[in-house]
C-alpha cells in the first residue's frame, strides 16, 4: 500500500520447484521477480503484504507457520543470498563470524561453526580462508564477498538456495567465476537454485528451467533449452532478440524493446505486455490471458503467440521490433 | 566554448529556483514549523512595541508589593522588588533576539568566507584554518566567554562579541565541508573551464549551493546564542541591571522559589518556548531544503 | 586494534592538546594581566605592605617572566600557583579536588543521558509512527530547547515546594555540605543531563531507523536470526557509529553546563570556582581552573575518537 494506492508487486504467481534443479526466474527490474523470492521466506519489507497464497514447502505452508517457525527455516532449509555483498555483509562484524552465525542460528556450537566455515570458505574456493575468516568485509574483493555469502547461504546445506542477481553488482569475469562456482556447487551438493536475473545469458549458463515474469506475472516457463529456441512469448522473443550479438552485421540496430515498465499502480488493461507488444491483437487490450501449455512442458500466457506471429504476422522479418517501425502499420491490424 | 558552458551554467538556475519553491511548498505544510514561525512573529513583534511602551516602566521599582503573585494589575507578577515582571519580560525579548541573531550575523560574515576559502583552495590554506578551527573547538566556550565578558565589561555588545567568538568555527566548519564536496561536481569544473575568476566561483556558485545548510545552522544558531546569553546572564556576567534578560531574572526568581514561584516561571517558559520555536523551525527548514532526510 | 598507528595518533593528538593547553592558558594568562585594578587591590593596601604582598605573587617583575615561570611551573610540577585572594591555599589541589566533585556529577549526568537517550531512541525507532515514536520525537524538541536551569528550577518547583508534604523536603538536593551521595547528586545531574539525552534519543532514533533499513539487515534476517539478536548485535552497533560522533560536543557541553547547574546547587566543584573566582577577582585560581578545562576538553575529544576505532573497524588512524 503507497501513498496512491495498492501495488500488485506480485499478480497470481504460482510454480514449482523440483528438488537440485536451477531455475532461473527472469524479468525487468519491476517485473517481481525479486518480491516472488522474497515472499518465499517471507522477507517483504514493511509496508509490502503477502496478501494470500501458499509456499508449500516439505507438505507445510510456510506462510501458516509461526514466527519461530519460519525463523527455523530461514538459512537452514530455504536460504537466500543477495545482489549486493558490499552492502548485506555488516561491516561491523567479521566476515568469518558472519558465515558462523548463520550455523549458530540454527543449534551449532561455536567451535562446530568455527571449522564448518573454514571448510566452506575453502569450498566456495576463497584461498587463505584463515586470515579471510578474520577480516572485515570491506577488506575484501566484491568477488570474495559474494563467495563468502554463498557460504553463508550453503552453511546449513539447504534444500534450495535462492540467489537474488548474485552477480549484478560484480565485474564480469568476476561474475563467470561465481556462476561457476554456483552450477558445480548445484551439482555437488544437489542444493536447488532460484537464480534471479535480468540477465539471459546467466540463465543460459546456469538453469535447466526458466520463468520470465513480467509486471508482476508469469508470462512464460518451460525448459531453457526449448524457451531459448522457441520463445512463445513476445516478449521473451524480444528479450533473446535485444541482446547483441557478436556476429551481427555492422549496420544492424540494436533492437529494444520499446516502451517502459508499466506502472504497477494502474497496469495496462488485458495483457500487460500489449502497450509494447509488436503483435498485439483486439483481444489483448481487453482480456488478459492465462499460462497454456504451447509445447512439451512449455507455457506462456499470450492470445497470439510467436508461432502465430511468425507465420501471421511476418515476425520474423521485423527489422526492428518496435510497434509499426518496419511497415508503418502494426503487424497485429493485418489480423 | 564560452556558449557551451553557458549552457551548462544556465540549467543550474533553473534548479536552484524549483529547489526553493519546493522548499517553501514543503515548508508551508509542516504545521510545527507554521507555529513556531507564528509565535516568533509574535514575539519579535512584542520585542518592538516593548521599546516605546510596556505596562509599567522597566526598572520602576515598588509599583506594588515585592512578590505579588499574577493579579489583574501585574498579570505575570512582581519581582523581589516589586517590578512589574511582564514589562520586563518584553524588554528582556529585546535582549533574546538582538543577541540570536546579532551573533548570527556576525557568526555568517565570519564563518562562511573563512569557511570557503578552506574548503575550495584545500592545500595549506585549508589546513591552517582547520588547525583553528580545530584549537578553538578545544576550547570550553562558555569559559571563554565569562573571562572575555570579563575582561571586556559586561555589556550586550560584549555578550555578542564572546559569543561569536567562541562559536564560529561551527559555520565555518560547516561551509567548509559544503564548500569541500561542490568544488567536486561537474557545474565547478565547468565553470572553472570556461575561465570564471575565483570571486565569482566561490559567490556566485558555489555559495548559492551551499545556501540550504548555511541556513538552518543559522537559524540553530540563534537559539544556541540565545541559550548561552541566558547562561551568562543566569551567572551574572550578562547584561547588567537595570536592563533585563531572561537569564537573570530566572537568576532571581530561583532565590524565591519557595513563596514566589511565579518570578522564575515567566521567565523559564518564555526562555524555554522560543528555543523550542526556534528548534523547531530550524527542523522545519532542515526537513524542507533536503529533501532525503524524511523523517 | 591497537595498532602501531593507534598509538602514533594518541601520541600525536597528546602532543596536540598539550600544546593547545599550554596556548590557550598562556591568552588568557597574558590577557588577565594586562588588566587594570587586580585582587590585591580589593585589599586596600597601600604603601609597603602592598608591596610585599606583590612581590610575594611575583607580580612586581615583568610580564614575561612572571609568565615563564608559570608555563615552567604547570608543566614541571604541576603547580598552578597561589590564589590571590585566600593566601596560602595552593591551586593545584584545590583544583584537582573539585574536578573530583565535578567529575561526580557531570559523570552521573553522562551515564543518565547515553542510558536514557539510546534506551529511547530505540524504542522509537523500532516502533516508528505509533504514539510513543511522535511522544518521544516531540517531547525531545522540548528536552533540548530547555536551559537546565530552568529544568532544575521546574525540578526544585515539583519535588521541593509542590510534593513538599510527599516528599518532606528530602527528595530533592539539600544544601549545606557537599556528601556527594545519590540524595544529593540525582537532581543536578538529571537537569544537567536531560537536554542531551533529548538529543541522543533523536539522532539514535533516527540512526536506527537508517540503520533497519539496510541490506544486511535483510541477510540476518534472511539467517533465521531472532529479532533481538538482529536488533542488538546488527543494528546497534551500526547505529552507535552516528551517536558517538556527538559524543564529544556532549562531552563538552556537560562540561559547560555544569559551569551553570554548580552555580545553581552550590556545588563544590570547578564550575562554581570558576564564577566565583571570576567574581572575586582571583585570577590565579581563574587560569588554573580554566587550564584543568582546556585539558579536560582536549581529553574528551581524545578519547571520543579513539571510541570510532573500538566501534567502526573501517577507521584506523
Amino acid at each position: 500500500m503507497t501513498d496512491g494506492g495498492i501495488v500488485r508487486a506480485v499478480d497470481g504467481v504460482s510454480f514449482d520447484l523440483y528438488p537440485g534443479e536451477s531455475l532461473g526466474i527472469v524479468g525487468e527490474s519491476g517485473s517481481g521477480k525479486s518480491m516472488t523470492a522474497l515472499s518465499i521466506l517471507r522477507l517483504i519489507p514493511e509496508p509490502g503484504r503477502i496478501v494470500s497464497g501458499q509456499v508449500l514447502f516439505h507438505d507445510h505452508d510456510l506462510l501458516q507457520l509461526t514466527g519461530e517457525e519460519i525463523r527455523e527455516i530461514r538459512g537452514r532449509d530455504i536460504a537466500m543470498i543477495f545482489q549486493d555483498p558490499q552492502s548485506s555483509l555488516n561491516p561491523v562484524l567479521r566476515t568469518g563470524f558472519q558465515v558462523d552465525e548463520a550455523m549458530l542460528a540454527h543449534g551449532k556450537s561455536k567451535v562446530e561453526a568455527r571449522e564448518r566455515t573454514l571448510e566452506l570458505l575453502k569450498r566456495v574456493r576463497i584461498p587463505a580462508p584463515q586470515s579471510r575468516y578474520r577480516d572485515f568485509p570491506h577488506q575484501l574483493s566484491g568477488g570474495m564477498r559474494q563467495r563468502a555469502m554463498i557460504a553463508m547461504g550453503l552453511a546449513n546445506a539447504p534444500a534450495i538456495l535462492i540467489a537474488d542477481e548474485p552477480t549484478t553488482a560484480l565485474d564480469v569475469t568476476v561474475q563467470a567465476q561465481i556462476l561457476e562456482l554456483l552450477a558445480d556447487l548445484n551439482r555437488e551438493l544437489g542444493t536447488a537454485i532460484v537464480m534471479i536475473t535480468h540477465n539471459m545469458g546467466v540463465v543460459a549458463g546456469l538453469c535447466t528451467r526458466v520463468l520470465v515474469m513480467y509486471a508482476g506475472e508469469i508470462v512464460e516457463q518451460g525448459p531453457v533449452e526449448q524457451i531459448f529456441e522457441n520463445p512463445q512469448h513476445p516478449y521473451t522473443w524480444s528479450l533473446l532478440r535485444s541482446i547483441p550479438r557478436v556476429d551481427a552485421l555492422r549496420h544492424e540496430r540494436l533492437r529494444s524493446i520499446e516502451g517502459i515498465a508499466p506502472d504497477l499502480l494502474r497496469p495496462p488493461s488485458g495483457c500487460r505486455f500489449h502497450p509494447r507488444c509488436p503483435f498485439r491483437i483486439e483481444k489483448c487490450f481487453t482480456d488478459e490471458p492465462r499460462l497454456e501449455s504451447v509445447g512439451a512442458d512449455q507455457k506462456a500466457a499470450c492470445w497470439v503467440t510467436m508461432d502465430r506471429a511468425r507465420s501471421e504476422m511476418g515476425a520474423d522479418k521485423l527489422v526492428d521490433i518496435r510497434p509499426g517501425a518496419a511497415s508503418g502499420v502494426h503487424p497485429g491490424e493485418m489480423l | 566554448m564560452a556558449t557551451a558552458v553557458a549552457a551548462i551554467a544556465r540549467p543550474i538556475q533553473f534548479e536552484q529556483a524549483s529547489l526553493w519553491s519546493d522548499a517553501w511548498r514543503r515548508l508551508r505544510r509542516n504545521r510545527l514549523a507554521l507555529v513556531a514561525t507564528i509565535y516568533l512573529a509574535v514575539l519579535v513583534a512584542v520585542a518592538l512595541v516593548s521599546t516605546v511602551w510596556t505596562p509599567y516602566r522597566m526598572s520602576a521599582i515598588g509599583v506594588t508589593q515585592t512578590y505579588a503573585p499574577p493579579s489583574a494589575a501585574h498579570l505575570l507578577g512582581a519581582d523581589e522588588l516589586g517590578r512589574d515582571i511582564l514589562s520586563r519580560l518584553m524588554v528582556g525579548a529585546q535582549v533574546s533576539i538582538v543577541v540570536g541573531v546579532g551573533t548570527q550575523v556576525l557568526v555568517l560574515i565570519v564563518g562562511v568566507p573563512i569557511g570557503l576559502l578552506a574548503g575550495y583552495y584545500k592545500g595549506w590554506l585549508d589546513s591552517v584554518i582547520s588547525f583553528v578551527i580545530n584549537v578553538f573547538y578545544g576550547i570550553p566556550d562558555i569559559l571563554v566567554a565569562m573571562i572575555l565578558v570579563f575582561l571586556l565589561g559586561p555589556s550586550l555588545r560584549n555578550i555578542i562579541i564572546s559569543i561569536v567568538v567562541t562559536r564560529w568555527m561551527d559555520m565555518a566548519r560547516l561551509v567548509r565541508g559544503q564548500a569541500l564536496s561542490l568544488r567536486e561536481r561537474e557545474f565547478v569544473e565547468a565553470g572553472r573551464a570556461a575561465g570564471a575568476r575565483p570571486v565569482k566561483m566561490l559567490f556566485g556558485h558555489i555559495l548559492p549551493n551551499a545556501l540550504g545548510p548555511i541556513i538552518v545552522q543559522a537559524t540553530f544558531g540563534i537559539p544556541a546564542a540565545i541559550l548561552f546569553e541566558a547562561f551568562l546572564s543566569f551567572l551574572g556576567v550578562g547584561v547588567q541591571p537595570p536592563t533585563p534578560s531572561w537569564g537573570s531574572m530566572a537568576n532571581e526568581g530561583v532565590a524565591s522559589i519557595q513563596y514566589a514561584p511565579h518570578m522564575v516561571i515567566a521567565p523559564s517558559i518564555a526562555l524555554s518556548l522560543t528555543l523550542m520555536a526556534f528548534n523547531f523551525l530550524g527542523d522545519g527548514l532542515r526537513d524542507a531544503l533536503d529533501p532525503r532526510t524524511r523523517r | 586494534m591497537l595498532t602501531k598507528g593507534t598509538l602514533v595518533y594518541i601520541g600525536q593528538r597528546l602532543v596536540l592538546i598539550a600544546f593547545t593547553v599550554v596556548a590557550v592558558s598562556s591568552v588568557v594568562f597574558l590577557g588577565i594581566h594586562r588588566l587594570p585594578g587586580d585582587a590585591l587591590m580589593s585589599e586596600r593596601l597601600r604603601g609597603s605592605a602592598y608591596q610585599a604582598l606583590l612581590h610575594h605573587y611575583g607580580l612586581d617583575r615583568p610580564l614575561l617572566v612572571q609568565y615563564w615561570d608559570y608555563i615552567v611551573g604547570v608543566v614541571t610540577r604541576g603547580d598552578l600557583g597561589e590564589s590571590l585572594v585566600n593566601r596560602g591555599l595552593h591551586i593545584t589541589p584545590l583544583v584537582l579536588r573539585e574536578l573530583g566533585v565535578s567529575a561526580e556529577v557531570g559523570g552521573l549526568a553522562l551515564i543518565f543521558t547515553i542510558g536514557l537517550g539510546l534506551t529511547l531512541g530505540i524504542f522509537a525507532a523500532l516502533r516508528q509512527n505509533t504514539w510513543l515514536d511522535y511522544l518521544l520525537t516531540t517531547t525531545s524538541v522540548v528536552g533540548y530547547s530547555m536551559p537546565n536551569f530552568v529544568i532544575a528550577a521546574f525540578l526544585i518547583l515539583i519535588f521541593g515546594v509542590w510534593l513538599d508534604n510527599v516528599t518532606g523536603g528530602n527528595f530533592y538536593y539539600q544544601l549545606g555540605g557537599w556528601r556527594g551521595d545519590i540524595g544529593q547528586l540525582w537532581l543536578p545531574a538529571f537537569a544537567l543531563g536531560f537536554p542531551y539525552a533529548s538529543i541522543v534519543a533523536r539522532l539514535t532514533r533516527a540512526s536506527m531507523l537508517e540503520v533497519i533499513r539496510q541490506d544486511y539487515i535483510r541477510t540476518a534476517r534472511a539467517k533465521g536470526l531472532t529479532e533481538f539478536l538482529i536488533t542488538v548485535r546488527h543494528a546497534l552497533r551500526n547505529a552507535l557509529i552516528p551517536v558517538i560522533t556527538i559524543l564529544g560536543p556532549l562531552v563538552i557541553g556537560i562540561i559547560t553546563g555544569s559551569v551553570v547547574i554548580e552555580n545553581f546547587f552550590g556545588i563544590p566543584g570547578l564550575g562554581k570556582e570558576f564564577a566565583q573566582s571570576i567574581l572575586n577577582r582571583d585570577y590565579a585560581i581563574v587560569i588554573g581552573v580554566f587550564t584543568m578545562y582546556a585539558a579536560l576538553v582536549g581529553l574528551a575529544n581524545l578519547v571520543v575518537d579513539l571510541a570510532y576505532v573500538v566501534i567502526d573497524p573501517r577507521i584506523r588512524y
